[in-house]
């Protein structure tokens, strides 16, 4: 780095903490977000029911025992635990979410969500964290993500586990002290922090399913981030999707319904913020080997104390489509928009690069 | 030029310093070693079997782990054509997903190899009508009915001038030229320009007016100023795995357009620089995976295995499955807590088989002063040019049967 970039990273810094503090914020406000990767089938999760076109679309797939939100919608009933979430209106389903010429790669459509379409290599919540002087944390069985991907020179790290992370190689005291003496001193500060991280996080197993299990995680984890970013895989179904798109719903909601009941048995609930998302929906048309390819808009889900429960935009039409796709109601960019302004006090034009309408979903 | 210049090099430039090519390449000096390794000739591998179609055949994850082998070896017999090969590997990326065929990434692989120090210009028109390309940036779904413009993007913001050179409309107007570039499917999925799929009406791209085509659109984004700059800075990063200062750049910039685009230029140009040198010194700079694998692969004389795959995923770069379009970020991108760990752990079982590294210590270290037992245990790892701190801590330990594995968990090995 140049002296130049160095300085107007220094007052990019005070820039943002001149911005008001955040009002209602009473406790630390902590956001996790869920990557449901794969693409996650919206149209078989949030359910048009009494929709003619969905059992004309879904022959095979089409599900009939919703759990219901209103009339004519309802959730898949493999989200039974969240129910009593959304009946105490502590859930908001955003619904038709997505972005303008949807990109259909898994990869280059998670990158838009992850960048929240910049071309700089680094992530939303990486900038995000840069700027605020947050510690950001990863649980899960993927190397860190896109949005937490820090701008160049970062002086913090994200600490980012396996949910089964290996034991570090058995070493000799002599030898460990001596390593911890040559990394503290390591004039490369990204080998430094992450060393002094890995002293915190030696071979731990947390147990259960996926998704459980890193949410437990970060539970243990819980003071040394205020942003959290974990994965569930199983969404993508190309075929036999019956059957693995309820077990893999049924893992994020017994996941979920499991960290909720934590998050209240701790005091946490009121200033934690949930948000789950995927990088698209799938096609509204099920193929011919009982599964969906690759779509367009999804649900979005926001969980917590803070979050005034519902419905918010309009389920897709399915005979009004965008290149044969569910069209977008809300960009995610919204979703993040006023995750940023009225969750967490900041000025989301430095996080997304320009301004996105709001969403008005706070209790 | 000092050991350390020497050790410097050498890893940027290849896969590791091992002391007899330190040795030599100060005898040679820098400009006539790198003129050797701009001229060697294109070594023959034969190429793994692998099919091209169709995509997403059965069996395609054990081609690809044959592909991954393949490559591994050639990058293990190391030469700046090989690294270079690997810089472009990441520039001009593809990945398996969502191309699915390891036979249309060998093809690929053996693009950039052949044009790895070549003119940019060809090398650009060459990969944009690759077919991996074109599957993998939907290049051959775009038709003048319906342009797509995912290439045309990429193609501007990741491949030539960076974004800022140009508008959105500009973009629209690119995707326009690009339409009717197909894949011959029936003719084993060849490039293919097909008139009748081509927007041939009149567009305006930069300074550009008329009825222009893609090859029209690549040869005046080669040929950009901005292109020079995004693409001799990308380069330093690779190699350097730092920023580069912008005086450096500059000075790349201008080298790449007086000489056309000759990369051999460029690189010869970056590697004989006073700021390449002097970077020597900073000790800041991260190996990539595949440099830290390779590097103490040669060391130890072991060779790549199919399992590393599983190791190398884990330590963040498996070849053919970039994490995303932009390619591998280079330096401090690479290292996360679980990543570090991986590496870490990978090195700790590269010398695990105790009684062997035990011995070999032992042997080392006996009958010597502390000095000659660090100088020793230095050599012997590769790890000649290693600073003061690492060479403390060696003089203090090195009777303890397990230095060896001291010397690779330090952070010295991490680090070009």
């Amino acid at each position: 780095m140049n002296r130049r970039s160095f300085l107007q990273g220094l007052l990019a810094m005070g820039a943002f903490s001149m911005l008001p503090a955040p009002g209602r914020a009473s406790g630390v406000r902590r956001l996790v977000m869920i990557h449901l990767f794969g693409g996650n089938d919206g149209l078989n999760t949030v359910i048009p029911v009494s929709d003619p076109a969905y059992r004309r679309a879904r022959p095979g797939l089409a599900q009939s025992r919703v759990l219901p939100l209103q009339s004519g919608l309802g959730l898949h009933p493999a989200l039974q635990p969240l129910l009593p979430l959304w009946q105490r209106g502590k859930m908001a389903v955003i619904q038709g979410v997505g972005y303008p010429e949807p990109n259909r790669s898994h990869f280059l459509s998670s990158d838009m969500w992850q960048s929240a379409g910049l071309s700089s290599q680094d992530g939303w919540l990486g900038r995000l964290a840069a700027a605020r002087g947050w510690d950001s944390v990863q649980v899960d069985d993927r190397s860190l993500c896109r949005a937490l991907w820090q701008p160049c020179d970062s002086v913090r790290v994200p600490l980012c586990l396996r949910t089964d992370q290996a034991a570090p190689p058995p070493r000799p005291a002599w030898m460990e002290e001596a390593l911890e003496s040559l990394y503290r001193e390591c004039p490369e500060r990204t080998l430094a922090a992450n060393f002094a991280h890995l002293k915190d996080c030696r071979g731990q197993h947390w147990q259960g399913p996926p998704l459980q299990a890193s949410l437990s995680a970060m539970l243990d984890l819980w003071p040394q981030g205020r942003l959290f970013h974990t994965s569930l895989g199983g969404f993508d179904n190309h075929s036999d999707q019956l059957n693995k798109h309820a077990r893999a719903l049924n893992e994020l909601a017994s996941g979920l319904a499991e960290f909720y009941g934590q998050l209240q048995r701790r005091g946490w609930e009121k200033d934690t913020l949930i948000c789950v998302y995927s990088e698209f929906g799938r096609r509204v048309e099920e193929n011919a080997s009982g599964g969906t390819d690759h779509g367009g808009a999804a649900p979005c889900f926001l969980l917590g104390g803070g979050v005034k429960g519902g419905l918010y935009g309009e389920h897709p039409s399915l005979t009004q489509l965008v290149d044969g796709d569910l069209a977008l109601h809300y960009d995610f960019r919204q979703v993040y928009a006023s995750i940023l302004e009225d969750w967490l006090a900041t000025d989301s034009r430095e996080v997304l690069g320009r301004e996105f309408g709001k969403i008005s979903c706070w209790a | 030029m000092t050991a350390r210049e020497a050790c410097w090099l050498l890893r940027c430039a290849g896969f590791g310093a091992a002391p007899i090519e330190v040795a030599r390449l100060r005898r040679m000096g820098a400009s006539a070693w790198l003129d050797e390794q701009l001229r060697a000739p294109l070594s023959e591998v034969a190429p793994p079997s692998v099919t091209r179609l169709p995509p997403g055949q059965p069996g395609v994850a054990v081609q690809v782990s044959l592909l991954i082998q393949w490559w591994l070896e050639r990058l293990a017999q190391g030469g700046l054509r090989e690294k270079m090969t690997l810089f472009w590997h990441g520039y001009f990326t593809s990945s398996l997903d969502p191309v699915f065929s390891a036979g249309l990434l060998l093809c690929q692989n053996q693009l950039l190899r052949e044009n790895a120090l070549g003119h940019f210009d060809e090398l650009l028109l060459r990969v944009s009508q690759d077919p991996a390309m074109l599957i993998y940036l939907d290049g051959f779904r775009n038709r003048a009915e319906h342009p797509n413009e995912n290439f045309a993007r990429e193609v501007m913001e990741l491949f030539t001038t960076g974004p800022g050179a140009y508008s959105e409309e500009d973009l629209r107007q690119a995707a326009r030229a690009f339409t009717g570039w197909e894949l011959a499917w029936l003719e084993g999925g060849q490039f293919r320009n097909n008139p009748a799929h081509h927007d041939s009406t009149s567009k305006r791209f930069l300074n550009l007016r008329g009825q222009l085509d893609g090859e029209q659109v690549l040869r005046r984004l080669a040929r950009d100023p901005a292109t020079a700059h995004h693409l001799c800075s990308r380069l330093w990063e690779f190699f350097c795995a730092r920023p580069g200062e912008s005086a450096e750049l500059d000075r790349l910039a201008r080298l790449f357009q007086r000489h056309h685009g000759s990369m051999m230029v460029v690189v010869k140009g970056l590697f004989t620089g006073e700021a390449f040198r002097e970077s020597a010194h900073q000790r800041r700079a991260i190996k990539s995976p595949l440099e830290l694998c390779l590097e103490v692969n040669r060391m130890i004389g072991h060779s790549y295995g199919l399992g590393e795959a599983k190791d190398l995923q884990n330590m963040g770069q498996l070849p053919f499955l970039p994490p995303s379009v932009a390619g591998w970020r280079q330096g401090t991108g690479w290292i996360d807590t679980s990543t570090l760990q991986a590496r870490l752990n990978w090195l700790h079982h590269r010398v695990s088989k105790a009684d062997r590294w035990t011995a070999r210590a032992r042997e080392l270290t006996a009958d010597c002063k502390p000095t000659q037992a660090v100088e020793r245990l230095l050599w012997h790892t590769h790890q000649q040019d290693a600073g003061p701190a690492l060479r403390e801590t060696l003089a203090q330990h090195y009777r303890q049967p397990e230095v060896l594995q001291l010397v690779l968990a330090s952070p010295e090995v991490q680090l070009k």
